[in-house]
This record gives structure tokens, sequence and C-alpha cells, in this order.
């Protein structure tokens, strides 16, 4: 398939390294250059007698370099893809060099591996086994005491809150909301602490806001509810209550269950910094059976890749394992297969009520989800007095949260015709993620 | 029970305002009347918790009923390819903007369009760079228009570019753009334009509008120009004024001209005797400086208050001097401008009369005179004062003369050569290109630590013919010790020879058009 700039940007760790990366981007500066279907190869005279060797695997894709750099993928790679991008005639070596087939060997050996069964734990004797899980089994009790303990403590916060009033609140200092997110955190409640410290600032978001610190006050209360009755409640349920809370799952647990394979459209990607750390959401809808799922990727500082084998506007043949869920969302990538260019593109929502109705059924099983995928076959961009709006053929519409110059460049390749268009819908507005103009992708 | 019940509640606080259970007879008053309500922060949380589920779940589409902007007309036009809308796309984000015309350039002579995603930044910057929207027109399509038809910050963008209704009907940017347009096309037919609103227009227009005049002036504008000299506002009498002082046939020139006449004089020299017994003398000028500045010379655009460091008479009389046709003085004493010019050098009046000459030379574009003064300027070492000379010659003049000053290989004159090629206009011809690279070869080879000349490289890439670019990319001495210095100005000079290259490239090789 074939990358674009922006894509290749997308995969730069900071924006020091895209823009070191366009620096190197330059032919002239390489010594060798060279590509195949499945990489690309360079070496490029570094700072001092050494020349780096970089290499691209182009099924990830992944990245090799032989300089010092820590951060991932480094300036060479980035600038090697751009080239790959802008210049592609200027690769012009047609064997890899045996540095480059070697690592390429290396990496395919891995991925086999990979697939079969995974190796059996170190043989740990019944004693120890036995010590183990008795050391876990306390761990989790001492969570699930101190987790007890800080939802009480979050329930008494939220009835002073409503008692006193909002009408107090514009004006407190941060810390009025920092505090018990403080606290949660120590309750080893990662999940709420965040939904709190979300809250600061809620007072200045606009007219809305004394109703929309109710909704979020009302839906944390409900997390205390649902804990004292939890054994009544259905699995699925069960389920999205811990992880909101910010109980997480072992990965091999989940890669464990059943996937479910399918051609996965990849409709957006959006990245999202929280405090030191970054999530990456990756937003896909399976061709065949509908299904949304939703992929995540963290990355705490810039050696820490995110990862970028989703790649948005493609289609990805693979099984997806889905963590459990009264509405199945989030998933993992149990096994792949590649990329799939040849399927023609479904979107599930040919219209916005039947958008509309999906989030019903979403919100409905799952009260904590803060925002789910649209993926529509035809809609129009358009702007109106309060904003952007999307309008489809019945004459309904749903408001964007979108940026002037984005809106505009819509508007544009739109050209007051349908396009394609997907985002993420929170309940009140959409964030688009991407429209689709004559079958190619454009990140908006 | 409501949401905006149960927020206000909430706003106020239970312990001042306590909610009770709804009456309706539905499944959700139903459900709201199993809450206890004397606990009342849980009754408030629980019943909001109900309330929002209830919303969630049964929440109809709301439907827009405003009009719906008609979708944009057919492109007329091919868009350009891939290269080189990935390079308006670098250009924008601000990778070497200053190349931005020349790619506008090449798209509108390759009859290309802008793609659509890049229409926002492309109307974006013509906005806020006014220089760009001619360019930007061209390149916009309909699809353009019919954005920035929807956007009032664009409105300058008006409709088709033939369309005269603009004229009447569009904003005053919209209106000074169409008016440029159209004198470039007929400035006879644009002349009758303005003259049909003039009456009606804002001080401001009238300022805006007599200044683009300029563009394709020429003897059928003066009498349009006359009458503004007698306009209320003063900035259109100046302009008038300035304009009509470019014709020289017009009635203002002559009248210039007979007032300043009898101000100078030329005393012609004599020969020395035989025998030396009578000293020879040279020839010189006698100047008499204006008595005043009355209504007739300020209408004629004579500015009555000097600049700092000039007396009042000087300056009028140098004003005089600089709409004068600079062939009635060579016609009227029968000398050439060289034997005018040293004779301008003895006497009192020597600064004024230099400055004057210079001046008039630029404004009347008169090459027989500013070859002199150049030459003049170079003896003298003040090139740096004269380098305006420049613009009166014609091209291949000044680049002859400019090519023949780099030739001089004087270390010295380094940032002076530098300078006057800054003088040397935007586009260099093929052979002042070459002379320049092999100046900066010579350079780059040197000691320097002259960093603002190293600031200057990026700029002459920029100038550079085209057909020279492969050539400048290559062949830089990057292994001798002094390229350190250079290369931070160097590696941007490359960087900017590279992407024109690559733009020169985008444009020649045949795009394939995507379907408009």
């Amino acid at each position: 398939m074939a990358w674009v700039v922006e894509q290749v940007l997308a995969l730069a760790p900071d924006a020091s390294s895209a823009k070191s990366g366009k620096e190197l981007s330059a032919p002239r500066k390489w010594v060798i250059l060279g590509a195949t279907d499945q990489c690309a190869w360079g070496s490029i005279q570094g700072s001092g007698n050494n020349a780096y060797q970089v290499c691209i695997d182009l099924s990830g894709p992944a990245f090799k370099c032989t300089c010092p750099s820590r951060k991932f993928p480094c300036k060479h790679g980035l600038g090697l893809f751009l080239i790959l991008a802008q210049a592609p005639g200027s690769l012009t070596e047609t064997a890899p060099p045996a540095w480059a087939s070697e690592w390429l060997a290396k990496r395919a050996e891995k991925e086999e591996r990979k697939s079969e069964s995974t190796a059996p734990a170190a043989t740990r004797s019944p004693e120890e086994e036995a010590k183990a899980a008795a050391a876990a089994e306390k761990r989790a009790a001492s969570r699930e005491s101190k987790v007890a303990a800080g939802l009480e403590d979050l329930q008494t916060w939220l009835h002073d809150l409503v008692r006193t009033g909002f009408a107090t609140l514009p004006g407190r200092p941060s810390s009025f909301w920092q505090n018990p997110a403080a606290r949660l955190v120590d309750a080893q409640a990662p999940g709420l602490a965040r939904r709190v410290r979300a809250l600061d600032g809620i007072t200045t978001t606009g007219e809305q806001w004394p109703g929309n610190l109710l909704a979020q006050a009302a839906l944390l209360d409900l997390v205390h509810s649902g804990w004292t009755r939890m054994a009544m409640l259905p699995e699925g349920t069960q389920a999205d209550l811990r992880s909101t809370i910010g109980f997480t799952l072992n990965q091999e647990e989940v890669l464990a269950l059943e996937g479910v394979r399918d051609q996965w459209l990849v409709i957006g990607q959006r990245i999202e910094e929280e405090d030191r750390l970054r999530v990456q959401r990756t937003w896909l809808f399976g061709q065949k059976s509908g299904r949304p799922a939703l992929c995540l990727s963290f990355s705490a500082g810039p050696a820490q890749q995110l990862d970028v084998s989703l790649v948005p506007g493609a289609t990805i043949d693979a099984e997806l394992a889905f963590f459990p869920s009264a509405w199945p969302l989030r998933a993992l990538v149990k096994q792949r297969h590649g990329f799939d260019d040849s399927a023609k593109m479904g979107f599930p929502h040919d219209s916005i009520a039947r958008a509309i109705s999906f989030a019903a059924e979403a919100f409905t099983a799952n009260p904590w989800l803060e925002q789910i995928p649209f993926a529509f076959s035809k809609v129009v961009p358009l702007r109106r007095t309060h904003g952007w709006i999307i309008r489809d053929e019945h004459g309904h519409f749903l408001s964007l949260e979108i940026s002037d110059l984005k809106a505009w460049s819509l508007l544009a390749v739109s050209g007051g015709n349908p396009v394609s268009l997907s985002g993420e819908w929170n309940g009140a507005v959409l964030r688009p993620l991407g429209m689709w103009k004559e079958g190619s992708f454009l990140q908006i | 029970m409501t949401f905006a019940q149960l927020t206000q509640a909430a706003l106020l606080g239970t312990e001042r305002h306590s909610i009770s259970a709804p009456a309706e007879a539905t499944p959700l008053g139903d459900l709201l009347r199993k809450l206890d309500y004397t606990q009342r922060e849980q009754a408030l949380l629980s019943a909001t918790a109900l309330i929002t589920a209830y919303e969630r779940s049964g929440r109809q589409p709301a439907r827009d009923t405003a009009p719906v902007t008609a979708s944009c007309p057919e492109e007329q036009v091919p868009y350009a390819g891939t290269p080189a809308q990935t390079l308006l796309r670098r250009l924008l984000d601000g990778e070497q903007l200053q190349l931005l015309p020349e790619w506008l350039e090449l798209a509108l002579e390759a009859k290309a369009l802008a793609a659509p995603e890049l229409l926002p930044s492309v109307l974006i910057t013509a906005t806020s760079q006014s220089s760009l929207r001619q360019s930007i027109l061209g390149v916009v399509g309909e699809r353009g228009r019919w954005l920035a038809a929807q956007n009032p910050e664009w409105s300058w963008v008006g409709g088709s570019q033939t369309d005269e209704s603009i004229w009447q009907t569009g904003t005053p940017a919209a209106r000074a753009l169409f008016l440029r347009q159209a004198r470039q096309v007929n400035p006879d037919h644009a002349l009758e334009l303005l003259n049909s609103t003039w009456k009606q227009e804002t001080p401001e227009s009238r300022a805006a509008f007599i200044s683009v005049l300029e563009v394709g002036i020429n003897p059928n504008d003066e009498p349009f120009l006359e009458s503004a000299l007698d306009d209320k506002r003063k900035e259109v009498r100046r302009i008038a004024a300035r304009l009509l002082a470019r014709l020289p046939g017009s009635a203002l020139v002559k009248r210039v001209t007979e007032r300043a006449a009898p101000r100078l004089t030329f005393v012609a020299g004599k020969a020395g005797g035989i025998l030396k017994l009578q000293l020879g003398k040279k020839p010189s000028i006698d100047v008499e400086l204006p008595a005043e500045c009355d209504k007739a010379m300020q209408r004629d655009g004579i500015e009555p208050k000097p600049p700092q460091g000039i007396g009042e008479k000087a300056w009028w009389l140098m004003q005089m001097l600089h709409v004068v046709p600079l062939d009635f003085w060579t016609k009227q004493w029968n000398t050439t401008p060289e034997e005018i010019i040293a004779a301008s050098l003895l006497g009192e009046w020597k600064k004024e009369l230099l400055e004057a000459w210079t001046q008039a030379t630029v404004l009347q574009q008169n090459f027989t005179w500013a070859e002199p003064l150049f030459a003049f300027a170079i003896e003298q070492k003040q090139v740096e004062k004269f380098r305006g000379l420049l613009h009166a010659m014609p091209t291949a003049v000044r680049e002859k003369q400019i090519s023949g000053f780099l030739g001089k290989g004087d270390p010295t004159m380094t940032d002076v050569q530098a300078s006057l090629l800054t003088e040397c206009g935007d586009r260099w011809s093929i052979h002042l290109s070459h002379a320049v690279l092999d100046w900066m070869r010579k350079l780059t080879v040197t000691s320097s630590t002259d960093w603002m000349l190293r600031s200057k490289l990026k700029d002459f890439a920029t100038s550079l013919h085209p057909a020279t670019l492969s050539a400048a990319a290559q062949n830089w001495n990057t292994s001798q010790p002094h390229w350190e210095f250079w290369s931070k100005g160097m590696d941007e000079f490359l960087a900017v020879v590279q992407m024109r290259s690559d733009i020169h490239a985008a444009f020649s090789t045949q795009f394939s058009s995507s379907k408009p």
C-alpha cells in the first residue's frame, strides 16, 4: 500500500523528531537508498565518522537504525520513510544489503514464534506455585478493600457537592478536584481518578456546565451503587464497572479468548495526552459483522512507541479478541493476516437515525462509555451560525466538534456533496476522525 | 421531573432546595417514585442517573431545516499532480514560504489547480498576504470561489474574474483587486469604470483606487488625474501628482519644467589660455533657489515641509528636479549627462543636486543617466548609497553592472556585493546566476565571521534562474575547513535550491490529472 507523508509524520514520537526527520528526507544526504515491496533501507552519514544503517519493514511498519538515539522511530527512520513517501524514485537499489536482510529474517522468525503456542512458564515446584497464588490472592483482596473504601469516600464527596450546591464552585482552586482524585489513585481506582481530574475546570466550559457536571457526578455515584450490588449484576456490566474503576485485565487472558476474524476497516485514530501519558485510540469496524472495535495504545515517553500497525483508512484482515463487556468495544489484535485492500468498503451507518439508535444501545448497555465510533456512508458537512454540522439525506443533523481550519477543509473536499465520514460520538457532539473521497482516506 | 429541574436543584444545593417524587404516570415516573426522597443527595444523584439513561436511550436525532447550499460547480481545469500538491502543503505549513509565489506562477502557467483540502490554507495565507491574492485567484478554481463565498473573511475572492458586477457590489478589497486586474487587460476601460463611480466613492476608497492606476499608466489617464489634483482628500491629490509626474507629456510636467528652468544655469567652461596665464575654468551650474512654495506648486505635488537635514527652499527645488524630464536639461544646455554630473560637483549645492539627479533617474527610469551616475558612485566608493540607480537600468545593463562588480575579487567588498545583489530583482538571468554561483564558490572557501552575509545566502537561492538549479546543488567544496562556518547558511541555501528543483520538476512532468 502507498504511504502518504501525513501517515509517516504521524509516526513521529514528538514534534522535534518530525522536524529532524523532514530535514533528513533529502535524498542527497543519503549514501545508499533502496527498496523492495517488503522493505526499504538506507545508509546515512551521522555526525562524526560513522554511517548509520537504517531499515524499515513495511509490513509493520517496524524500524531499525544503528544510531544511538532512544527515540522510536528515530529521525533517520522517519527521514527514510519520508523519502519513500515523497520521492520513491530515489530508492535506487533493488537488492537488500546483508545487514537489512538479516534483520528482516530475524523479525519473520519472531513473528512465527509468537503465533505458535506460547512456551510454558518456567517450571515451579507445587509449593512455589501455591505460595505465588496465595500472594496474588492477598494482593487482590487488599485492592478490593481499598477500592471499596475509596468508593465510600467518593460517594461522601459527591453528596457534599450536591448538598452545598454547584453555585459555589466557580472560583474553587484546582486542588478542590485534584485532592479527591489523588485519594482515588491511592485507593487503586485510577479510572475514577481520571474522571474526577477531568472535572477540574468544568465551570469554565460554557453555559451547560451545571448539567454536565451533574450528569458526570451521577455516573460516578452509579459506580458506587453498582459496586455494592456487584454480585447481582450481569457479567458484562460487572466487567464494565471494574474497567471504569480502573481494574485492568491481563493481556494474555484476553488474547486467550476466542477471536473474531473479519476485514476490519480502520476508520480513524486519535492521540490524546493525559498527564504524562499519551493514549492512542484506534477505531475499527468489521466489514462483515458491522461490529465496532477500539484498540488502545499507550506511551509514557518518547522512547515508547505507540502501535503504528493499524493504519487509518486501511483494511486489515485480522482476528480481534474483545475485552468482556456488556457492549464489547475494546479489543486486542490476536492474529494478523495483513492489509487487505480488496474488500469493498462498507460503512455501518447509512443514516444519522441509525447511528443514534446504535449509540442508544451502547450507552444503555454501558452507561460509563465515554465515546463510541460512528462511520457514515453519506453525509454533507454544513456551516451554521452556531457551528458546524453534518446532515444526512433525511434532514437529520449532528453537531461537530472541530477546529475552523479543519472544518473548512472538510467543506472544501466535500464541495457540498455527500461524503463518507467517521468520528467519535460522546452523546452530544461528533469529533470527526477522517473522511473518504473517491475511495481514498483523508485524516481530519 | 426534568433534567433541567434536577440541574437547578444541584445548583442551589439540596440543603436549600429539595426535590420530590414526580407525579407522571409513566414507566419512568414509576421508577423515579421508587427512590427515597428523604435521602436528598442520593435521590438527586440517582434520579439524574435514571433520567440521563432514559434520555440517552430514547434520543431522537434533530432536524436541520436551514437551506442547504448548492454544491460547487464543476471545475474547468484539472488539479495539479500529487507531487505538486505535497509541495504546496509543505509551503503552506511554513517550509520556505517565500517560494509560494513561484509555485503559484508555475501552476498558473500549467493551468493546474490546488487540491480541495488545501484551499482553506491557501485562502487564509492570501488573506493575510495581499500581494499573493491575484496569483491565488488563478489556482483556487470554481471550488475555491464557492468556498470563499461562504466566509466573509474571503470576500476579496469575489465571483468569477470576468464578472464586472464585482465593481458594483463587491467589498472594497475585492473591487481593488478587480480594478488592478482590469487595468492590466484594458487600462482605458478600467479607467472608465473608476470614473463611473468616482463621485460616490468614500475618501478611503478613492485613495486606494487611484493608486491602482499606477498599473498600466498611460497618457489617456491625464484628464482624470489632472482633475484629481483638486480632490478634497490630500492623499488622493498626492497620488495624482505622483502619477502625473510619470507622464512626461503631461501638463503638470510642463508646468513644473517651466518653473524649474530659470532656477538652474549652466555656466560653460573656459579653456585655459596659452602659457597658462589664464587658468581654465571647468563648467559649473548656478543655482537660484525658489522664493516660495505657492498654491500652484503645491497643487503640482511639491511638499512644502522638508525632511530632516535639508533646507526648505532646497527641498522645493529638489522636488521640482525629480519631475523635470532629465532630457530637458541635456537639450536645453546642449550637453551630455556626464558633463552635467561633473558640473554639479562644483559649487555649494553638490549634495542636493546629486541627490536630485539620482532620484529623478530612478523615478523616470532614465538609464542614460543611470550608468554615468552609477560609475560616479563606484569611483567615489559610495555604491551603497546609490544602489537605487540599479532599478533605473534595463535588466541586461543592471546585471552587467552587478556581475562586473562581483568579478572584482576585493574581499572587503563582499557585503556591498551582497547588498547590490539584493537590489537585483527577484529573478536573475542565467548569466548573472552563474556569476553569483562563481562568486559564492570563491566566498565559501575564504575565512569569515560575517554571519549577516551568511544569512543572506538563502535569499540568493530564491533568485537563481531555474536552469541553474542543478548546478547550484552540486560541486560545493564541503571538506575544506572554512565550510564549517559557511555551512549554516549554505545548508539553508541548498534546502531552498532543492525545494525549487522539486517544484519545477513537479510541474514539468506530465501530471496525472485527478478528475476535477
